[in-house]
């Protein structure tokens, strides 16, 4: 909470900032072709965003929503893998759910959707099932850390959509995972 | 589904008493392991005019074809057939049954007809070659493009008289067919004849099932990340969802007899099975737990239901009962045993097995007795649904590197290609009779 408090006194202060910086410098309408952007005292900080989407999530200067979306990339390139016909966490799968609760934390207005999937050696049906578990599963471990589970929502592709294609262990070990999308 | 059964009852009865046909038969069981195929002739059919000769050959090879499929007949090569189909008589008074007999013929079936390439005038008749009786006689008018709906009608009606219970010629399944990234919801004719995309503008579909009169098909769509239950109305192609159940829905089954479905959803992060209504209202809860928990198949009177549970480890075959809300695990050999399939007499209950890494299809029966292996082989057989007739059974197999659809005797013999195209099937689900 006190956290909270700081990072919106920071805000208010990149804001006031950015604010005097524009009343100083004079911006001059850009007169076609490539300009240069002036550079203020502000940039020190860096660069103001004004787009309300991004502000509304907190995020109000370029480099931070170039490290949002940083993080973002990392945090959906990096599944969580299963042993076969299980949907129970590896220790490796919960240090990396540690690192996704940090994610959430950190930017507590996006959502995000667990996908469950399979390799192709069980049946259809079952694998749906069990993507299903896998999902919950990692639900269930990122609840316990504290994250709002409103924010995620779970589904199973089973074995319809694998990100490996040979039928070798290497293959189904890359396709047992779940994977995260981040909506923002 | 009663209303037919109720009707074919009454047929059967007009058969027994009253009809000209109503010798007293014993009927035969293709099945049965003593059964040795029936013997039939089916000469090419006579055109009674001169345009259109072309298709004589067609239509006979679709009649040919089915009963061929069906397990029951051995069709005589036409090769070797004497009489020029064109000229020869297609009434009782007119052939030569001792001629046939001497081709080795029991049976023998022949056709005339008529068309202007818009409308079509088919006659069928069906003889006891040994006896020189008309078993069958059958006219059909319609259009032209209706001529394999005629044939495979006639052939129902033939496998009613010799078995007592009628083909499934113009039955038809359904099933997911994979091609590139787009994996759609196809049905085609119970001979595997030209297989038709019911859904361009999907792109992931999972587990059609058959609403018990053969209306619609619901199946699970995946729409922008999220997954939704479909309907698809047979007759008019149009698709329409049902109301957000739950961000999970897995393995919809048509109750046999109620508008209702058996459905896995998660609803509030823990996964059940559901009984839900056409309007998407939950009318109860069958099985609830923490482990997996999937339909399978509705017993045919829709007072049980085979499931499919982890609650052990491993998937095993459970029936619930719903009349007295208690269950019980059905298979305890295997590791991992999915996908049941009730008979629609309700004498079996397929499902497959794997063994030695590879999913086998089983049958066995709902007591648990009586466990018959129906697949073999270094490769998958999986996910058996019956015919209504119960004589067949579908699945599919990857025995030719990739997932085709299958169909073979419930007896396991007679294993035949059902889909033969680009792409991977798979999620078969046979139609009821229309």
């Amino acid at each position: 909470m006190r956290c909270q408090i700081c990072k919106i006194v920071v805000c208010l202060a990149l804001i006031l900032v950015a604010g005097c910086s524009s009343q100083t410098g004079y911006v001059p309408p850009p007169q076609g072709g490539i300009q240069g952007k002036p550079i203020g005292e502000a940039n020190l900080k860096g660069t103001p965003l004004n787009d309300p989407k991004w502000r509304a999530m907190g995020i109000t200067t370029v480099e931070e929503k170039e490290r949002f979306l940083k993080e973002k990339e990392i945090f959906e390139n990096r599944d969580i893998h299963f042993d076969f016909d299980s949907y129970a966490l590896t220790d490796e799968a919960k240090a990396i759910l540690n690192e996704k609760a940090e994610f959430l934390r950190k930017y507590p207005l996006v959502t995000v959707t667990i996908e469950g999937h399979c390799d192709e050696r069980g049946t259809n049906e079952y694998n749906l099932a069990l993507g299903e578990r896998r999902a919950h599963s990692a639900w269930q471990y990122l609840v316990n850390l504290g994250i709002d589970p409103d924010r995620m929502t779970m589904i199973s592709y089973g074995e319809e959509k694998p990100i490996a294609f040979g039928h070798d262990e290497a293959s189904w070990a890359k396709n047992r995972r779940a994977h995260f999308v981040v909506h923002h | 589904m009663r209303c037919i059964t109720r009707l074919i009852f009454f047929i059967s009865i007009c058969i027994l008493f009253g009809n000209s046909i109503g010798f007293s038969r014993v009927y035969i069981d293709i099945t049965e392991p003593s059964f040795k195929k029936l013997p039939i002739a089916i000469p090419d059919f006579r055109s009674q005019t001169a345009a259109y000769l072309n298709i004589s050959k067609d239509i006979a090879d679709v009649l040919r074809n089915d009963l061929k499929l069906s397990g029951a007949f051995n069709v005589l090569n036409p090769a070797g057939f004497l009489e020029n189909p064109q000229k020869m008589g297609v009434t009782s008074s007119d052939i030569s049954f001792s001629s046939w007999k001497s081709l080795g013929a029991d049976y023998l079936v022949t056709g005339l007809y008529s068309t202007d390439g818009i409308s079509l005038h088919l006659e069928l008749r069906f003889f006891d070659v040994i006896s020189g009786k008309m078993l069958l006689g059958q006219a059909y008018d319609g259009k032209f493009d209706t001529m394999r709906e005629m044939v495979h009608r006639f052939a129902d009606e033939i496998l009613k008289i010799l078995t007592g219970e009628p083909g499934v010629f113009s039955t038809k399944i359904a099933f997911v067919n994979k091609v590139k990234d787009a994996q759609r919801l196809y049905m085609v004719d119970f001979d595997g004849y030209k297989p038709l995309l019911l859904t361009p503008e999907e792109k992931l579909v999972v587990s059609p099932t058959w609403d018990p009169e053969g209306k619609y098909i619901a199946y699970v769509s995946y729409i922008k990340n999220r997954m939704r239950l479909n309907l698809f109305e047979v007759a008019s192609g149009s698709i329409s969802s049902f109301p957000n159940l739950s961000e999970i829905i897995i393995a919809p089954r048509f109750h046999p007899t109620k508008p209702l479905l058996a459905v896995t959803l998660n609803r509030n992060k823990n996964s059940n099975i559901y009984l839900v209504s056409m309007d998407g209202t939950i009318v109860d809860v069958l099985i609830t737990g923490w482990s997996i928990d999937i339909p399978g198949s509705w017993s045919p009177d829709g007072r049980k239901l085979a499931y499919v549970s982890g609650e052990t480890g491993g998937p095993q075959v459970y029936v619930y009962d719903l009349d007295t809300r208690t269950k019980y695990r059905l298979t305890y050999t295997g590791d991992y045993n999915t996908s049941p399939s009730w008979s629609p007499d309700g004498e079996w209950i397929a499902y497959s097995s794997r063994i030695n890494g590879y999913h086998q299809i089983f049958i066995t029966r709902p007591d648990g007795s009586e466990v018959y292996q129906l697949t073999y082989g270094n490769y998958n057989n999986e996910a058996p649904v019956w015919s209504p007739d119960g004589r067949m059974i579908a699945f599919q197999s990857n025995r030719k590197g990739k997932y085709s659809i299958w169909v073979m005797l419930k007896n396991g013999r007679e294993q035949r290609l059902l889909t033969n195209m680009e792409g991977e099937q798979k999620f078969p689900a046979w139609s009821p009779r229309f």
